[in-house]
């Protein structure tokens, strides 16, 4: 019989992490897998998550453990405009301080996971990197292609011309 | 000239920059498409101004990527960052999925290339107008990592990407539309972004506005330009739509437009806010159809004259009153006040020196014959700049039980007579509100506009309460006492020390049996303007007088 306060989580390349159990309940489709499961041996396959991923994940969910409210309901309203002016702390940033690939797997993981402090503040750091940039400035960010035709972009400018028209 | 070279990019996929554009497509900026034999992502980019090459080919990538071929010629050196990194286009045509690129046979007329469509199914083939390729090719965009986000996500991250929800941050947020179809067509298709509408001197794009809202109630911005006339019949059409008008843009016909606005049929509405200030004595009329107030339930009101019909309160859950003017009195103010069943916000600001029927002297020494209504749902009180008897009789006519953000600030003249705090604080205090040792805010407040301030502060932000005294404290002992038993919780105080202060704190600890002055941990923080004062912070023991033990 092992460890009852930890458990061992399977990524989808078959890396496993040994990890405490109060660390992984941050994450509420965890949390509830521990309850079904109750007192077992058996490890917990994350089939949408990989390694460096989870990597990232569990370092998030250990410096985090000691938060309060982790397990929050879905956004409302107020929360967002809560998210708007929070401020990201130095940790929060270098943690999400990784290429793209990485740190949107990340929010997606976190999203599958339902982490809700990581997928906020993955959310507001993307935002962070949106606020303030034009366009083009995001669409080079993100290696996004503009895929308007001329024509569509001249009618939207067009349509949307009031915001210089205030 | 079809100029064609490829990259793979961090992310495996291939990048064809650079066609010099056939003659047909001088419209097209770029093309996408995708390969049939592989899943990854090609993109084909048909850039007017020739190649853009950003980063030499990778080792990872291998011959099994995507055949991209062109009957094209001529690798282009400029805008190179490594020309010679450029692979050169083997001369081959271009597979496209069903579509293929081609040179063209009538080369000779002019036509440089021309792509041809492949039907699958009956194997022939047709030329297609490279418009309509555009039209066809797959988006590339649905490979780049930030497109894995769910849209919820990419929803939530736009919403925190805009920081406010003004007029003057909404074009730079609208500025999301133009990145590329997809997110295009997630904001335009989320009703929650067209909530919010500026409008604008063009009515269709209020039309627009209103036709993305998907079924929601929505808030009409009136902060920039625009014209009235033009939108009255959009208004018109879309009444059932309207929740909120938000009017804060000051302008020569303001009066008339609010006149205009509030004369339209608008049975949904919830939220009328009207703050625009001015230095005008000049107010607007808010003249609001009773059919227009059955759902109202927030009002916001600056450089008005306050409605008088009581229906308009009935409903409202937030009252929010600034520098207008009454057409009635104080008595009916109270009335329409003891009408709402579901007030939870009640704030009035520089707003009180048009009513005759206040009592020019305070509760205390002329107290009120009726008894207080209560605002039993009311959880923050706000009354600035409000006169020493207006505030005292205001106070004595209600009882806020559960109030937990009270602020009282008192604009007085001393030359006409000192008056404390404890003089507007209500007689009945543990009747008006109970749960004052329990606020998260308390904060009372008197400002001299003589000699400057003079305020107290009571602050609790968890079951202990911060108290702190601002200005010059001229409280004899007793009222001193008075404070030290009002707050049964009270543990730190900011004040500036004066005898009767102490006094009062070793008179309540001698009461109390309990040692507290002896305790004291007084710091110096700052010199106040007499040597024999001194600011400073003083740590109390928590005291266990309650609220309703106190009588003045």
């Amino acid at each position: 019989m092992g460890d009852s306060n930890r458990l061992t989580l399977v990524a989808s390349d078959g890396g496993k992490f040994v990890v405490d159990k109060e660390v992984v309940q941050m994450s509420v489709l965890l949390k509830n897998m521990i309850e079904d499961l109750g007192e077992t041996d058996e490890s917990i396959p994350i089939p949408n998550v990989t390694s460096p991923v989870l990597t990232k994940v569990i370092e998030f969910c250990e410096n985090h453990r000691t938060d309060a409210a982790r397990t929050d309901g879905p956004n409302v309203d107020g929360d967002d405009a809560r998210m708007r002016t929070a401020v990201v702390s130095d940790w929060d940033r270098q943690f999400f301080d990784v290429d793209q690939d990485l740190m949107f797997e990340i929010i997606v993981a976190a999203n599958y996971l339902d982490i809700k402090s990581l997928v906020d503040v993955g959310c507001k750091v993307v935002a962070d990197m949106i606020k303030g940039k034009s366009p083009q400035e995001i669409r080079d960010l993100f290696d996004i292609v503009n895929d308007f035709s001329p024509e569509e972009e001249a009618a939207l400018r067009k349509e949307n011309e009031w915001a210089n028209d205030r | 000239m079809l100029h064609v070279c490829y990259r793979p990019s961090a992310r495996r996929k291939v990048a064809l920059y650079g066609f010099k554009v056939h003659e047909k497509c001088d419209d097209l900026k770029r093309c996408i498409c995708r390969p049939v034999e592989d899943d990854r992502k090609v993109r084909l980019a048909v850039a007017p101004s020739g190649i853009e090459c950003e980063s030499k080919p990778s080792s990872s990538f291998k011959a099994s990527s995507p055949p991209l071929r062109t009957g094209m010629v001529e690798p282009q050196k400029r805008n190179h960052r490594a020309a010679s990194d450029v692979l050169k286009p083997p001369d081959h045509p271009v597979s496209l999925q069903n579509v293929t690129v081609q040179p063209s046979a009538r080369a000779a007329s002019g036509v440089v290339w021309e792509c041809i469509e492949r039907d699958s199914s009956s194997r022939r083939t047709s030329t297609i107008e490279t418009g309509s390729l555009f039209q066809r090719l797959t988006l590339p965009n649905e490979a780049q990592t930030i497109s894995t986000l769910p849209n919820e996500l990419l929803v939530y991250i736009f919403q925190l990407s805009q920081a406010t929800a003004d007029a003057l941050d909404a074009g730079n947020w609208l500025g999301r539309l133009y990145i590329c179809r997809h997110w295009y067509q997630l904001i335009t298709s989320t009703a929650h972004f067209w909530r919010d509408i500026y409008v604008s001197s063009r009515p269709e794009w209020l039309e627009l506005c209103l036709s993305r809202r998907a079924g929601m109630l929505v808030d009409v911005h009136f902060a920039g330009r625009f014209s009235l006339v033009y939108m009255t019949s959009v208004f018109m059409k879309h009444a059932l739509s309207i929740r909120g008008i938000i009017y804060t843009v000051l302008r020569s016909s303001w009066q008339t437009d609010i006149a205009q606005l509030l004369s339209m049929p608008l049975p949904s509405l919830q939220k009328l806010d009207i703050s625009m200030t001015t230095m005008s004595p000049q107010r607007a009329w808010v003249a609001l159809r009773e059919a227009n107030v059955l759902g109202l339930n927030t009002l916001k009101l600056r450089s008005c004259y306050v409605p008088s019909n009581p229906a308009v309160y009935s409903s409202l859950s937030s009252l929010d009153i600034g520098e207008c003017s009454w057409i009635m009195n104080f008595e009916h103010l109270l009335n329409a006040l003891a009408s709402t069943k579901n007030l939870c916000e009640l704030v009035l600001h520089d707003c009180f020196v048009k009513w005759t029927d206040v009592p020019h002297s305070l509760a205390r020494t002329n107290p009120p014959c009726q008894s207080p209504i209560t605002l039993s749902r009311l959880l923050v009180l706000q009354l600035t700049a409000i006169p020493p008897c207006v505030a005292s009789h205001f106070l004595a006519r209600i009882s806020v039980p559960n109030a937990h953000h009270v602020h009282i600030h008192v604009e007085c003249d001393t030359r006409q007579g000192r008056v404390s705090v404890w003089d507007v604080f209500p007689a009945h205090a543990a009747a008006f509100s109970p749960t004052c040792s329990l606020a998260t805010s308390l904060r009372f407040e008197i400002h001299d506009r003589h000699t400057g301030d003079y305020s107290v502060t009571a602050r609790s932000t968890d079951r202990y309460m911060h108290l702190s005294l601002c200005g010059t404290q001229d409280v004899p002992s007793p009222v001193w006492e008075r404070v030290f038993r009002s707050y049964p919780t009270l543990r730190e105080m900011n004040a500036c020390v004066c005898d009767a202060l102490l006094s009062a704190l070793k008179t309540v600890s001698e009461q109390q049996h309990r040692a507290c002055y002896p305790e004291l941990a007084v710091r110096t923080t700052s010199n106040c303007c007499s040597m024999s004062e001194t600011t400073c912070a003083v740590s109390l023991e928590p005291m266990t007088l309650r609220i309703n033990d106190v009588h003045y």
